[in-house]
């Protein structure tokens, strides 16, 4: 141990790191221009060592837990040396620059102290157009990733504090809506200088040997306490299989497995036997697929504590290049996270059965999002409108208890729904129920939780036009132990009365006036068998309308024993 | 309305489990001060006794002002009423739904705030509304009254009214309200256009459901207050804190106690901005710290910031409330060391049972308290002014034990790490508080109070650069104290989306004029004489597409023709302080009228001190302890004053600790306090 480390500087120094990355965090909420960044919360900040590990990190967003470091350390493999005070980095390179999909962009800026490279910090977040084929740069369709719009190969947009001209006018020219942009990138600049100069800081005061030994105790700690609830669970070798839904070209379902081998204090996930990537834009990389693996393993060894790099040290993940879920290039990523949720899927579905209180059983498992853009010709000169959210769904049993309802996907967190008044005063829509969907929870001993129907009245005349984001609308909610599986996540629109169905995966989709447009999200799995279920708690589902009388005399043989 | 100069003030807050009660005699500025135990007959005995102390008869008393939790309470603990809902068909499930979101992200077993009125009593009625208020679907009463025999038959007798688009149409609800009145006239109904008329429907209702649930119960305990006091000859009106930091009388309140919730630290931050005003400091951080937690409020230009929503449990509410930013840290925090070796300082807390091991109540866990108590910063003859018997043998056994053997350091290293992680811990809180609203820490004089506030205040200073520490007269009673200069406050708050520069003038002025008709009768109803009143106009604004908006002042110029202009240049000020940027090129749009209607309450002034010279009188001298300091060691001879013996003009330089009943004040080596005109003591960094 050097000479001024000690406990409790090393707890102070680790509280202030987490500060830090929290300031960064509501400096990117109180600038950003996007409802995708301050609302949705699509986005993390973090703080690196020199090395790039992650040292303190805050997400709005599960799925951006572990792509940070990945792009801090892109930085550092092609930059090396090359870096200096005031330099400013941007990636979403998903090959190679620990990117996802082009909409999430890393800006990373190196700290110095007395002119010596002594950590980074840096911030993703969603940037709500990054050019390519459609508006929003979301699609389900592209064949290749250049259809997806622009992507930034660890580029630096300031070099000693100047601007790159060159990269800034080149993004600005291919990105629509080019204004917001601006202020979201100046949002992530912001947190970038907050940062740095809030790590400075602390350099200063403490010396860099210090702040380093107290980061090397802190992520040591860290890493012993993930590794002693991993000795607590039982060693083995665990299998585990999940389905994307059929792939649009080859209308075959995509397979994602995993074999999972727990030994001691370590844990290797090998997603050998997954299919090929697709030729579509349900594709994942590398650096995705260890962030889901990471959002897992927090959630099953220590979910409510401090995020760094020694929570993951005791993790491997295999995945042989050019599968659905190591994709290469130039295979197209849009979707990447219906693919992540999938293999987080196979892999908790694997775990299930050897956790020490079990995991809940299978949930609605997709984002269930709904982009809706176009022309509002109610108005005089009709105007461009455009929404787009996630929508929460059910939750599986536990060993204890029924699901929870109406709740943002796995790879989600902290990401808030659009008030239904919000929404009709800006858009051609008129929402006519949203409610829990009745019968869509898992039946089992405990039941799964409900998902939402979320129904729009389409007024607009002018052209108008959705992309929906439903996954799991063949393959449902998994239960577990004898629980039933929940219902599968729905998306139709009714036009003149007859219903047009499976719009789950659609890309601009044209609505027009009079659409009824019914966004029904999933039910999570049930756990354990039906008949076990306590009559009362069947008769107390019927009388609140969480199950309807028949489907209770069906699932749960209510009412007609003896 | 008090006049000002003629009887006596007083303040009662309820806390936990100590009643402070504080009384001001309005001619001659003296101010006594009185702890009971919270329970409710010592309570009324306590507030009874503690006026007569002052005064022989109730009829003296001029004014009173009573913090309450009664309503906190009884949503804290569930102990609410059985509420319904009416909402509109298709939408009863959104108090359910709330906004989807996982706060704890990891956590797989995550599960949402459970709503407060079940699904069974949500009923739908058919009617609808469209954003500009226009009627789609018109209300059919046949199924509010079916409403109506259901809610009987279940007896539920609180009934919570919220449909969608009310803030921009009132007509429905006002209509049910209507019908229920007819046909259900034991029930109490809250509208929610009247409790919070704004739009974002899952945070009206959720505010309104809360009002429901609590009302009744509140109701019942402000009328039994009334009775009590009448009994006892008060003749005047009696006013409730309020979550903004305003009071209103009874009556009001009783329509609306949800805006009651989280009064607690109201009185604080009222008290703060006061007095930091007196001392003309312009900007102030409160810094209140007690048993549990930690209360930080921003105060400049003699104005508490206010915010307008908030959370309590993850239940959201649509009512203004004083910006206060609570940390689980405080005197009662809990200091343990995890399987991984780090030492940890909270959030559990030994609450007041068991309370730190030095109470000898069965606390076993240490806690802060006891880590000061242990370096001698705490006297433990001086507990509550020694009515209250403590153990620091136990403390230091505990510590040893707990902390000091696992982490193989000695006692006081061990305790003075607590002190140091708590102390840095709440200074990274602060911190937070002031940049998210984008402010520097540094500009600000911190104002210490609670019982352990004046204690850690110069080391969270320090940590922060701040150089400046107010300990106020009274700081272990300070919210009590703060209640006696609060004015009657009532807010207002409309919905009203519209691009700044598509609105014509007269149709705001028509929106603020039916809203401070509102508020004039409300103002009238408390007997706020015309030249007392004031209306405060401020209207919340935003760019095109951004969601969160900033508070600007609107304008009273009738006639300016350039008030667009006006008002968009104050806009963009105010976002570039608060948010670090501005684009006075971008469009800018209206989203809230608000208008908070004010009836001015004659400022009663303290007692100035006598003048004593720089040096401290010898016998305000207690004596001398050892006392650990981390920038000294254990200095041997720290001297020990007591509060009440300084006089104006003393200065006592650190190291040094001022002892009072209610609190302890710490001056570290560096510092030095000197006592104001009013008897506040200035603490500021040397040098």
């Amino acid at each position: 141990m050097a000479r001024g480390r000690d406990l409790v500087t090393t707890e102070v120094v680790s509280n202030y790191l987490v500060a830090v990355a929290d300031e960064m965090k509501r400096t990117v909420v109180r600038t950003a221009m996007s409802p995708v960044i301050y609302e949705v919360l699509d986005f993390s900040t973090g703080v690196f060592d020199r090395r790039g590990r992650l040292v303190a990190q805050t997400a709005g967003l599960a799925i951006f837990l572990g792509t940070l470091d990945w792009a801090v350390q892109a930085v550092l493999k092609k930059f090396g040396d090359d870096l200096h005070p005031g330099d400013v980095i941007l990636t979403n390179d998903p090959y190679e620059g620990g990117g996802t999909h082009l909409n999430d962009v890393s800006v990373v800026a190196p700290v110095f102290d007395a002119g010596r490279l002594r950590g980074f910090v840096a911030s993703r977040a969603h940037w709500m157009d990054i050019g390519g084929q459609v508006p929003l740069s979301v699609m389900t369709n592209a064949t290749e990733i250049h259809q997806e719009g622009l992507l930034l190969p660890v580029v630096k947009a300031y070099e000693r504090g100047r601007p790159n001209r060159q990269l800034i006018d080149t993004l600005t020219a291919n990105i629509r809506q080019p204004e917001t942009w601006k202020g979201d990138f100046g949002a992530q600049l912001a947190a970038c200088h907050v940062g740095r100069r809030r790590l400075a800081e602390l350099l200063a005061r403490y010396g860099p040997e210090v702040v380093e030994d107290c980061i090397d105790a802190t992520l040591d700690a860290t890493e012993r306490l993930t590794r002693e609830r991993l000795e607590a669970m039982p060693d083995g070798r665990y299998r585990g299989v999940d389905f994307l839904d059929s792939d649009t070209v080859t209308g075959s379902p995509v397979r994602v497995e995993v074999a999972i081998e727990k030994s001691g204090a370590d844990v290797t996930l090998d997603f050998t036997g997954s299919a090929p990537a697709t030729k579509s834009s349900y594709n994942l990389t590398y650096c995705g697929l260890v962030s889901g693996c990471r959002v897992l393993l927090r959630a099953i060894t220590d979910p409510h504590g401090p995020t760094n790099d020694g929570c993951f040290r005791p993790l491997t993940v295999k995945a042989p290049p050019g599968t659905v879920v190591n994709a290469t290039k130039p295979s197209p990523v849009a979707m990447y996270g219906e693919v992540a949720r999938r293999a987080i899927d196979a892999a908790w579905r694997a775990l299930s059965e050897v956790i020490p209180q079990g995991l809940p059983a299978g949930h609605f498992g997709t984002i269930c999002g709904q982009c809706m853009a176009g022309w509002d010709d109610r108005l005089a000169p009709s105007r461009y409108t455009s929404f787009s959210a996630p929508n929460g769904g059910g939750w599986g049993a536990t060993p204890d208890r029924d699901g929870e309802s109406a709740l943002v996907c796995v790879s989600n967190g902290d990401t808030r729904n659009t008030p239904v008044e919000i929404i009709e005063a800006r858009n051609p829509l008129m929402v006519t129920r949203y409610e829990l969907r009745t019968d869509s929870g898992g039946p089992g001993k405990y039941r799964g939780g409900l998902g939402t129907t979320l129904e729009f009245l389409v007024e607009t005349g002018g052209q108008y036009a959705a992309t929906f984001a439903a996954g799991r609308a063949e393959r449902a909610a998994f239960g577990l132990h004898g629980g039933r599986d929940g219902v599968t996540n729905r998306v139709t629109v009714t036009r003149d009365g007859k219903t047009i169905a499976g719009l789950g995966r659609s890309t601009a989709f044209l609505l027009e006036k009079g659409d009824l447009v019914t966004v029904e999200s999933g039910g999570g799995g049930g756990w354990g068998d039906p008949r076990e279920r306590d009559p009362r708690a069947i008769a107390e589902d019927v009388r609140l309308g969480y199950v309807s009388p028949e489907a209770a005399a069906g699932d749960y043989e209510w009412g007609t024993g003896p | 309305m008090p006049e000002g100069d003629r009887g006596y003030r007083v303040g009662v807050d309820i806390g936990g489990t100590f009643t402070d009660i504080v009384v001001l005699d309005e001619k001659s500025g003296d101010l006594s001060l009185y702890k009971t135990p919270s329970t409710p007959r010592d309570f009324w005995f306590g507030v009874e006794a503690g006026i007569r102390k002052v005064s022989d008869s109730m009829d003296r008393v001029s004014m009173i002002v009573h913090g309450t939790t009664v309503g906190l309470n009884a949503f804290l603990m569930r102990r609410g009423e059985k509420a319904g809902l009416i909402t509109t068909r298709g939408f009863r499930d959104i108090y359910d739904i709330g906004r989807h979101n996982r706060e704890s992200m990891y956590d797989l077993r995550y599960r949402k705030p459970e709503p407060l009125v079940p699904r069974e009593h949500r009923l739908e009625v058919t009617e609808r509304l469209d954003a500009r208020g226009n009627v789609v679907t018109p209300l059919d009463e046949d199924e509010v009254r079916a409403c109506v025999r259901k809610f009987k038959a279940e007896g539920v007798r609180s009934i919570a009214v919220c449909l969608i688009h009310s803030y921009a149409n009132a007509a429905h609800e006002d209509r049910i309200g209507e019908i229920l009145a007819e046909e259900y006239p034991e029930a109490t109904v809250s509208l929610s256009h009247d409790v919070a008329r704004e739009w974002r429907e899952y945070e009206r209702t959720s505010t309104v459901a809360i009002n429901a649930y609590i009302r009744p119960i509140v109701d019942r305990y402000l009328s039994n207050m009334e009775t009590q006091l009448e009994r006892q000859g008060y003749m005047h009106r009696l006013f409730i804190c309020q979550s903004s930091g305003g009071v209103s009388s009874v009556e009001v309140t009783k329509l609306s106690p949800v805006s009651t919730l989280m009064s607690g630290p109201a009185g604080g931050a009222v008290g703060t901005a006061q007095v930091s005003g007196l001392e003309k400091i312009p900007r102030a951080i409160g810094f209140d710290m007690g048993g549990t937690s930690t209360d930080v409020c921003v105060s400049i230009d003699g104005n508490v910031l206010i915010r307008t929503e908030y959370k309590i449990e993850r239940h959201p509410l649509l009512v203004p409330m004083v910006d206060v930013q609570s940390i689980g840290a405080g005197g009662g925090s809990i200091a343990w060391v995890d399987s991984v070796g780090a030492l940890n300082v909270g959030p559990q807390s030994a609450g007041a049972e068991p309370g730190p091991v030095c109470y000898d109540k069965g606390g076993t866990e240490v806690t802060t308290t006891d880590a000061n108590l242990v370096l001698g910063r705490l006297n433990p003859d001086y507990f509550l002014g020694g009515e209250m018997a403590v153990r620091p043998d136990l403390s230091a056994k505990r510590l040893d034990e707990k902390v000091a053997g696992p982490l193989k350091l000695d006692r006081t290293a061990a305790a003075a790490g607590i002190l140091r992680v708590v102390n840095t811990k709440m200074a990274y809180a602060v911190r937070a508080v002031t940049v998210e609203r984008g402010l520097s820490p540094r500009e600000f004089a911190l104002v210490a109070f609670g019982g352990a506030g004046p204690m850690h205040a110069c080391d969270v200073a320090a940590e922060l650069e701040i150089p400046t520490v107010l300990v106020p007269v009274a700081p272990g009673q300070f919210s009590a104290l703060g209640m006696l200069y609060s004015d009657i406050r009532h807010d207002f708050a409309w919905t009203f989306l519209t691009k700044t520069r598509e609105v014509d003038r007269a149709t705001l002025d028509e929106r603020f004029d039916s809203l401070a008709k509102r508020a004039g009768e409300v103002l009238e109803q408390e007997d706020v004489p015309r030249e007392k009143r004031r209306f405060v106009r401020s209207a919340d604004m935003r760019y095109v597409g951004q969601e969160w908006s900033v508070n600007v002042p609107f304008g009273e110029e009738a006639g300016d023709t350039d008030w667009q202009a006006n008002l968009e240049s104050r806009f963009h000020e105010l976002h570039k302080r608060n948010y670090g940027h501005s684009a006075p090129e971008e469009p800018t749009e209206i989203v809230n009228l608000r208008l908070t209607a004010v009836g001015l309450v004659v400022n009663p002034r303290l007692r100035e001190l006598a003048r004593g010279g720089a040096g401290p009188e010898a016998q305000a001298l207690k004596g001398t302890r050892k006392v650990y300091f981390p920038s000294l060691g254990w200095n041997e001879r720290t001297p020990i004053y007591e509060r009440e013996r300084l006089l104006a003009g003393n200065k006592l330089a650190g190291p040094a600790v001022v002892e009072e009943p209610g609190s302890t004040t710490v001056v570290p080596p560096g510092w030095t306090a000197t006592v104001s005109a009013y008897g506040n003591m200035l603490i500021r960094k040397n040098g």
